[in-house]
């Protein structure tokens, strides 16, 4: 009973994450998403049910693996739907027509844009946080095609949202994430 | 060429995330300082990541829907060592490896009697004194409960709310035991205004069942299952139970029914 509530406890500390997560991946924007909420529920559905669930750190990687995996299956049936429906292949990502209008619906129509295996690794790095080696094992892929398709996606980001920067003004920039010894001095 | 364009496609990468392994770093730093593209490139890199996590910043903030609240409910805690007699417990076969469920469960029920009788005030009727330290506190639980309880109404009706009002004593002194469908009590409280017991239960899955239980106006042998909105509502002698839950409607009836005929009550 003590294994099975910290179980609980580790999930619930998770769920917004995995909510976030799912979000990104299956709408591309941070509003409210049936479908998402519906993601994360089989996932917590599946993980609790699930016998081995390893170390708490593995736990974490197993939990976004399945919240991939589960919108990998919707997305795939979607494709299914799209093809029988039209009579043609439907695209690879998810795309929907969102308003382009405002910042958060270009951000939404980007990412939707984006292949679903570049998108997955973007989001698991970018905004999840995992570093290569999680991210790499939650999509099962080696941690060079991760890179690719990080790479990939932030080209394509980088197209769709022409985020490019003015010269650089910046008398030092950190590089990297948090307090990095790296300085460029231009 | 060749050189230059592995370390801008790959390593461009790693210096935004902060993954840049130690002894590439001089390297690197080197053509970010002799690149203005490459600066550029990273720049937006990292702008991109800012925006992403802007973007989706107040998604952590939002209060989880009940679906997805899997935070476990603390179980009762009872102060006083004067727990009651059970009556609880009806012998049954049961299917192999569930002995120590039935300890658990057993074990719940034995403080949250002493609970719900110590957040009722009729002490001198039922002579139990015990104090809950935790009681129907969360909006999920109420919720439930509430649901419960206006099946009770909608079934009893104005007789059996009158007939409530004029009796000063516990509906019953047994707890529904739903062990065998895989449900343990997490909750218990007593109302007065309309005086009845809820008893609030919880599976693995975090599917939850709240059972409501009040005096009958007539005693009788029993009568027909009810429906009453999500909820199901049946009178079992002296006494009227109403269950409601977040399972699916047919396993609320398949529950309502074992209940009727007397599994898992006294």
């Amino acid at each position: 009973m003590a294994i099975r509530s910290a179980l609980r406890e580790d999930l619930n500390r998770m769920t917004p994450r995995l909510r976030r997560y799912a979000r990104a991946l299956a709408t591309g924007g941070p509003g409210p998403s049936e479908l998402a909420d519906d993601i994360v529920h089989a996932t917590l559905i599946q993980v609790m049910g699930a016998r081995h669930l390893g170390a708490p750190g593995d736990r974490t990687i197993k939990v976004f693996a399945t919240v991939t995996q589960l919108h990998r299956d919707v997305a795939a049936c979607d494709r299914q739907a799209f093809s029988a429906a039209s009579g043609r292949p439907a695209p690879s990502s998810s795309r929907r027509d969102y308003p382009l209008v405002t910042w958060p619906g270009k951000l939404s129509a980007a990412l939707l844009s984006l292949p679903l295996e570049d998108r997955e690794a973007l989001l698991l790095v970018a905004l999840e946080g995992f570093n290569y080696g999680e991210a790499a094992r939650i999509l099962r892929v080696p941690r060079a095609r991760l890179l690719t398709s990080l790479t990939q996606a932030r080209s394509a980001l980088d197209l769709l949202l022409a985020v490019r920067p003015e010269p650089i003004h910046r008398a030092s920039v950190a590089v990297g994430r948090g307090a990095s010894h790296l300085k460029l001095v231009t | 060429m060749t050189f230059t364009r592995h370390v801008i496609t790959k390593p461009t990468c790693t210096v935004v995330d902060g993954q840049l392994p130690l002894e590439r770093r001089a390297d690197v730093l080197r053509l970010l300082a002799t690149s203005k593209e490459d600066r550029a490139t990273v720049e937006s890199w990292q702008d991109q990541n800012d925006i992403l996590r802007n973007a989706f910043a107040g998604v952590e903030r939002e209060p989880l829907p009940n679906i997805l609240n899997v935070a476990p409910l603390p179980y009762l805690r009872v102060a006083s060592d004067s727990a009651p007699p059970l009556s609880t417990h009806i012998p049954r076969k049961r299917h192999a490896g569930s002995g120590r469920h039935v300890v658990a469960a057993l074990s719940v029920v034995a403080v949250t009697l002493a609970g719900a009788a110590g957040a009722w005030t009729l002490r001198g009727a039922t002579g139990w004194d015990g104090k809950a330290e935790a009681r129907l506190d969360g909006p999920r639980e109420r919720e439930l409960a509430g649901r419960a309880i206006t099946a009770l109404d909608g079934f009893a009706g104005a007789a059996q709310r009158a007939a409530r009002n004029t009796r000063n004593e516990l509906p019953t002194r047994a707890i529904p035991d739903l062990g065998r469908a895989g449900f343990d009590l997490v909750r218990a409280d007593a109302a007065q205004a309309p005086a009845s017991l809820v008893f609030i239960y919880e599976d693995a899955f975090t599917d939850r069942v709240a059972i409501s239980v009040s005096h009958a106006a007539q005693p009788n042998a029993g009568g027909a299952l009810a429906r009453i909105g999500e909820a199901y509502s049946w009178q079992r002698r002296d006494k009227v139970y109403a269950i409601a839950g977040t399972i699916s409607a047919g396993r609320l009836r398949n529950l309502a029914v074992a209940l009727q005929s007397g599994d898992g009550l006294d």
